[in-house]
């Protein structure tokens, strides 16, 4: 899987959430959003390697945000149905509802306290099995 | 015997010429002839009658005949009127003649037993008869109706004679009335002969014409003609000797004082008495009053038609000017109609504007010439001279400028350039707006004198009072305009404003948050991993990590709802029911106030101006801040609204801890708490949000009322419904 995220801290905490989920995905992380797009195109080229089962994207990333890369894995070939949850600090209406217009299978806001981050794994599980289901 | 007889009839003759000779009247003339028939014939009774006009035979005089006799033989005549050559006819006996079969019982009553008919004539016929009665039967004899037709003949003559002299008479009488009429009459009668010589002249023509009659007598009517007329005289009595009638015929005729005078005449031919023209008689009246007051009232009539001309003209002028908003085209459009109302050649227009530094500008508009003709014009003084030279004057006009020493010296009378134009007649208008303000001036010129009247002035002075409206008008509107740009420019940057809080709002709740959630999350990783282990100072230190990192989140949180709180919601407040909002508050507060017991109530609120989120906001934060600040006892808040004055005061009325007098205005304060962060969470923003709300609509809030544990009573005022 796919872990989209530049605050260290966080992937500290979303690596802990998905030990804690017990699904054994081992995330390959990308820190800015130019190398999301380098990473995506080169997937696209290879015509061996897997899609990855599951990109959680942070929005707010240096260089290139969040939506395009969203944008750009739904317009590519391989990889366009790849599920994605958008895991962002960001609040904002306008992001909630560009997520969900460009087919991100969640959207999760960042809370400030470590309980709460759990919550995240509940919605991976079930992210994955409608994923599944399909 | 005959001899007797002789001598008695020639006595009777002379006698009867005599009488006749003395006779005055008619009646004088048939008494003598009937003296003379009865002495010189044996009849004892005899009578005259004679045609009157009407044809029927009457007495005229008798003797001794009866009435009833002579009524029953009125009319009776053996010969018709005018017969020639008619001889006497003799009845000797009535009852034996057939002839007067008819008369018989009338003349047997009269005693009458024989007649003689004596004819009556002269060249003319028959004109009437004589009547001898005899009482015995008698044929007349020859010598007495040879007598009979002696007398009659005379009385034939003096009956002529006598009533030539009646006709004369009364002919005389008649021309005594007419001389009469024509000395009284007020209009000179005048006559004169086929030649022209003045013939009569009456008190009339003395009054008139000036002469008296013995001045004019013999002279030639000519003497009364006019200049210019002589040709009249001669035209008019040629007409006359046609016979033909001149009838008021207006001319005019020249005084002795050499006063010329407007006459009507009438003149008329006189015929004498064989019909022929022996001259002319003319009446003439002096109309010369007459006619001078018919010019007057053609001209007053002219007048009050340019005056009618002149208002319709300025009416229509009004609603084209005021058609105009744009300035410039408006001074153009005055210049170029006033320029042709005048009558002018050329006109301008200056009028002042003030531009954008604030500066004072002379400008003009043109019209009837190319702008090259006005090169070099000399601008007017500034405005303060400009303005004092209308001082006082609406219309400055002057016929000639040549000739007026006051042409070139000063404004107004400079309004047109010297030089190549050439202009005499000059006309000038101020333009004044309704505060007094002299907004410009109008000129016009002609380049022949006198060209400008009282109705031109009248004219411009009208154009230019509505030329002064239609300037305010177009002033006002572009103020308008300009008020209006500005309220755009206005309210595009007040959009631009609440893009940039938006923007700023946006980032801030990113970019100020992520640190301070890193922060906590690495402080409660730490805390996990070590708070077990932390000694004494340093777990509290870690603890202070936490606590302000989520007390900074907190104050960032406050710090973007007090921005959201300044942006200016867009378009005008709309109306709003108080009493909706409040339930939509309590029923988010609904947490807060059943967690709290607390009991909310509220009495009649109105419909407000004013946004609903904001109203939901100032309820919002005022509800929870007074159930926050609770006593000991049960929470009650009661809400309110009282409308005055076009504004809405609410009430928010609480029982809580209440609040020192000395700290009422500190608590609207950014961040201004009175109490500890343990004591009370919070971080004194809500007030200080409460407050730019009510600000944007123009209201105010305030602490009523309140007093340490006696509650506390805020109000705000909001617009009423509008």
């Amino acid at each position: 899987m796919l872990l989209v995220e530049d605050n260290p801290t966080d992937e500290f905490v979303v690596k802990e959430v998905l030990d804690g989920c017990g699904l054994n995905l081992d995330p390959h992380v990308v820190r800015n959003g130019q190398d999301a797009l380098r990473y995506l195109q080169a997937l696209e080229q290879d015509g061996k390697a897997a899609c990855p089962a599951l990109v959680l994207l942070d929005l707010n990333l240096p260089k290139v945000s969040g939506l395009e890369i969203l944008k750009a894995l739904r317009k590519s070939l391989r990889c366009s149905r790849t599920p994605v949850i958008v895991v962002t600090s960001s609040s904002a209406e306008t992001d909630r509802y560009a997520a969900k217009q460009l087919g991100a299978e969640g959207y999760f806001q960042k809370p400030t306290d470590l309980a709460s981050y759990m919550e995240l794994a509940e919605l991976i599980k079930r992210v994955l099995e409608i994923q599944e289901e399909s | 015997m005959a001899g007797e007889a002789e001598v008695r009839r020639l006595r009777t003759l002379y006698q009867l010429l005599a009488s006749l000779s003395q006779a005055r009247a008619l009646e004088d003339v048939y008494e003598a002839a009937l003296a003379g028939l009865l002495d010189a014939t044996a009849a004892d009774r005899a009578a005259i009658l004679l045609f009157d006009d009407d044809g029927v035979i009457r007495f005229k005089a008798s003797r001794g005949l009866s009435q009833q006799y002579q009524a029953a033989v009125t009319g009776h005549s053996p010969w018709p009127q005018g017969t020639l050559n008619a001889s006497p006819i003799v009845v000797p006996d009535v009852r034996l003649d057939d002839s007067v079969a008819v008369y018989r019982k009338v003349l047997g009553r009269e005693g009458i037993r024989a007649l003689a008919f004596v004819p009556l004539a002269l060249d003319a016929g028959v004109s009437g008869k004589f009547m001898l009665y005899y009482s015995e039967p008698h044929e007349a004899s020859n010598d007495e109706l040879d007598v009979a037709k002696i007398i009659g003949a005379h009385v034939a003559l003096a009956t002529q004679h006598t009533r030539n002299v009646i006709e004369r008479k009364q002919l005389e009488a008649a021309s005594r009335r007419l001389a009469a009429i024509v000395e009284s009459s007020n209009d000179a009668i005048i006559s004169k002969d086929l030649n022209g010589i003045i013939t009569s002249w009456n008190i009339g023509a003395e009054r008139i014409f000036g002469y008296t009659a013995a001045e004019v007598f013999g002279k030639p009517v000519s003497i009364l003609a006019a200049p210019g007329r002589y040709n009249e005289m001669p035209d008019i009595l040629s007409q006359i000797k046609r016979g033909q009638r001149v009838e008021h015929y207006e001319t005019r005729r020249r005084r002795k004082d050499g006063q010329i005078i407007d006459v009507a005449l009438t003149v008329s031919p006189v015929r004498d008495a064989a019909g022929q023209i022996v001259g002319a008689s003319k009446i003439a009246r002096n109309i010369t009053a007459l006619k001078a007051a018919e010019q007057e009232r053609a001209m007053l009539l002219t007048r009050e038609q340019e005056a009618r001309r002149t208002a319709e003209l300025l009416n229509r002028v009004g609603p084209r000017l005021a058609s105009h908003l744009d300035p410039e085209k408006l001074v153009q459009e005055v210049t170029d109609i006033a320029t042709a109302l005048a009558g002018a050649e050329f006109g301008s227009f200056f009028h002042n504007v003030t531009n954008e530094k604030g500066e004072s500008q002379m400008l003009y508009a043109l019209s009837g010439l190319p702008r090259e003709a006005f090169e070099g014009l000399p601008m007017p003084p500034n405005s303060g001279a400009f303005a004092s030279s209308f001082r006082g004057e609406r219309v400055v006009c002057c016929d000639d400028v040549t000739q007026d020493p006051r042409y070139g010296e000063s404004w107004p009378y400079y309004g047109l350039p010297k030089g190549p134009l050439p202009v005499r007649s000059y006309l000038a208008a101020p333009v004044v707006s309704r505060s007094g303000e002299v907004l410009g001036g109008l000129f016009f010129g002609h380049s022949k004198p006198a060209r400008f009247t009282e109705t031109h002035a009248a004219i411009i002075a009208g154009i230019a009072a509505q030329a002064a409206i239609a300037m305010d008008n177009a002033r006002l509107f572009e103020q308008g305009q300009f008020v209006q740009t500005e309220l755009k420019r206005t309210n595009e940057e007040l959009r631009r404003v609440n893009q940039d809080l938006e923007v700023f709002a946006y980032s801030a709740s990113h970019d100020l948050q992520e640190p301070l959630r890193t922060i906590a999350i690495s402080a409660q990783i730490l805390e996990r991993s070590w708070g077990q282990r932390l000694q004494g100072e340093d777990a509290m230190f870690l603890g202070n990590i936490l606590t302000s990192a989520d007390r900074m989140r907190i104050l960032t949180e406050d710090l973007l709802a007090y921005t959201r709180a300044t942006k200016y919601e867009e378009g005008p407040a709309p109306h709003v029911d108080a009493g909706l909002v409040l339930e939509q508050v309590l029923t988010s507060l609904r947490g807060l106030i059943e967690q709290a017991g607390a009991s909310v109530t509220a009495g009649e609120l109105p419909v407000v101006a004013i946004h609903e989120s904001r109203l939901a906001q100032l309820l919002q934060n005022l509800i929870s801040n007074a159930i926050k600040y609770r006593s000991t006892e049960v929470p009650r808040v009661h809400i309110a609204a009282n409308q005055r004055d076009g504004w809405c005061v609410f009430s928010v009325v609480d029982n809580g801890i209440g609040i020192e007098p000395q700290f009422a205005e500190q608590i609207f304060g950014l961040f201004k708490r009175l109490h500890g962060r343990d004591e009370y969470p919070g971080s004194g923003i809500g007030l200080a949000i409460c407050q730019r709300v009510v600000e944007q609509y123009g209201g105010r809030i305030w602490l009523e009322q309140s007093a340490p544990g006696r509650g506390s009573t805020f109000c705000f005022a909001v617009p009423s419904r509008t």
